[in-house]
């Protein structure tokens, strides 16, 4: 009886298999061209050596933000801005404005409009707490930690991507699966509470070396 | 909804095939001395031009016959491909402390059978290619066979494979593709990395539309039972901090452990995927970690005589 029931449940889960393999297959366009991005919602660039080539994050300074009039296309702010590094999976850019503080333009499509002026933009920037090498540090060898500020998730996944100020202004991924999370009073805390913008401090073991990385947190705490 | 079906039927395809193999493996057990016993692997792979994914056991009659023959060593030496060699690299761009340097005569052996990967994803599955690609490194390994990383073509926190992946080898700069590029056909990784994401099977294989392989080569690998402790080693790839270039870090093994290999190369995101080499030209790893130490994939017997296959 059991044998039976496991056999027409793998040849259920072989026919739906096959069926949306070949559903997916009538969807997606395989571009002959693939170093071609087939949709551009997010970004400006139109292939993937431009994109990649804007390796670091701009500086700029407040009175650049200041400028921009209210009802600009997103992509002409960050024309106006000037390219900044595009970490590919996220409708955001990043830059840091006057050394210290942090902007992040976010948009669902980057042929929006932004209906924000200059001085509504600027109030959004949030200043570094901690800066370079300059953070609480883990006391184990064995144990990383990081201090940055959450900028974007991917929406599929959940998965929160940080802004590290250091050398570079790079930015990770975290995989939480593994990682406690909890406040800086030592309250428990969970991935609901992590939020944009928020300031934490990761510790972690190993970083898969991907592009954007992912980091490996064991432990998350939320600084304010 | 669509999403979630089709993540049921590939997590349920891979639990039958895992109850299929330990049933299988069982009886093995059973009827095989245990100092020979072998165990057993089952290779995901997907073909990126139709979707299709299958699951298939390792043959590891190599590796049965090998323990038989009390090998504790194999070795490939490296193809240097059909192009003539030329003169032999010098390092000579140390930046500051950064213990890696610039690799700018690619096209020379060994540096032209490596390659820079970027993958295509559909995360939300709405059929169409998302504007993302990962970047990854991996080296030619046969005539149109590429190892790199598991997590560079399987995305173990979305559990999802890449679409496809483009393969440019050699490449100095942006746009740069001195032996062109070639597209993935199937994509291969170990089910323990997609179900458990053991950074012991950190590996994955990209077999190419092309054999351009024949034309710049590839490296030869090494797997030995003993430790590899002090090996001087280099990691060659194409971190993200120093976009679509070379660079080689040079160090040392610190670590051995059966299934990973620690050392101390400086190197960067995206370069995942690259060569853990000796002096050989042999490839001793797959480089996958950052972290106090880094570390990769230690090409073990197992996966020795797996990636023969594809030489």
């Amino acid at each position: 009886m059991i044998k039976k029931i496991a056999v027409i449940l793998l040849y259920f889960a072989l026919s739906i298999s096959i069926i949306g393999c070949q559903n997916k297959n009538n969807n997606i366009n395989y571009s002959s061209n693939a170093v071609i991005i087939e949709s551009t919602t997010c970004s400006v660039y139109t292939n993937n050596d431009d994109a990649e080539s804007n390796s670091l994050t701009r500086k700029i300074s407040s009175s650049e933000i200041k400028k921009i009039k209210s009802n600009t296309y997103y992509s002409e702010i960050i024309k106006q801005l000037g390219e900044t590094q595009d970490f590919g999976n996220s409708c955001f850019r990043q830059y840091i404005v006057d050394d210290k503080n942090l902007f992040v333009l976010s948009f669902s499509d980057i042929q929006d409009i932004c209906p924000y002026s200059g001085e509504e933009l600027l109030s959004t920037i949030k200043p570094f707490k901690y800066q370079y090498d300059n953070f609480p540090k883990s006391e184990s060898d064995d144990l990383l930690s990081a201090y940055g500020i959450i900028v974007d998730f991917d929406k599929y996944t959940d998965t929160k991507f940080i802004s590290i100020p250091d050398e570079f202004y790079n930015g990770m991924y975290l995989d939480l699966q593994n990682a406690v999370i909890s406040f800086e009073n030592g309250n428990s805390a969970s991935i609901d509470d992590l939020n944009n913008m928020q300031d934490i401090i990761i510790y972690y073991d190993y970083i898969q070396e991907t592009f954007p990385s992912v980091v490996h947190c064991l432990e998350v705490i939320i600084i304010n | 909804m669509k999403r979630c079906i089709k993540r049921f039927i590939a997590g349920f395809s891979a639990i039958i095939m895992s109850v299929t193999t330990n049933s299988m493996v069982s009886a093995l057990d059973n009827n095989s001395n245990m100092e020979n016993h072998v165990e057993q692997f089952i290779v995901a792979s997907k073909d990126t031009n139709s979707g299709e994914i299958t699951y298939k056991n390792f043959d590891t009659k190599l590796t049965t016959n090998a323990r038989n023959n009390k090998v504790n060593e194999l070795s490939t030496p490296a193809y240097q491909g059909s192009i003539s060699q030329e003169e032999e690299i010098s390092p000579n761009n140390v930046i500051g402390n950064d213990d890696r340097y610039r690799i700018t005569h690619t096209t020379d052996f060994p540096y032209r059978t490596i390659c820079r990967i970027v993958t295509y994803w559909d995360k939300d599955n709405d059929g169409v290619i998302d504007n993302t690609m990962g970047i990854g490194t991996g080296f030619l390994e046969g005539p149109n066979a590429v190892v790199t990383a598991g997590h560079v073509i399987y995305d173990k926190n979305l559990n999802m494979w890449c679409e496809y992946a483009i393969i440019t080898p050699a490449q100095d700069g942006a746009g740069s593709a001195p032996y062109g590029n070639t597209r993935s056909t199937i994509i291969h990784t170990s089910t323990a990395w997609i179900e458990s994401g053991s950074a012991d099977q950190d590996w994955g294989l990209i077999e190419t539309q092309s054999d351009i392989g024949n034309q710049v080569g590839w490296l030869g690998k090494f797997w030995t039972s003993g430790s590899l402790d002090g090996t001087s080693v280099h990691v060659t790839g194409y971190p993200g901090d120093k976009p679509q270039t070379m660079w080689r870090g040079n160090g040392s093994i610190t670590k051995s452990e059966s299934a990973r290999l620690f050392y101390n190369c400086d190197t960067m995101g995206a370069e995942s995927g690259a060569p853990v080499l000796n002096s050989s030209n042999q490839a001793l790893a797959i480089h996958a970690n950052g972290g106090s130490y880094n570390s990769g994939t230690r090409i073990t017997e197992w996966l020795f005589n797996f990636l023969e296959q594809f030489n």
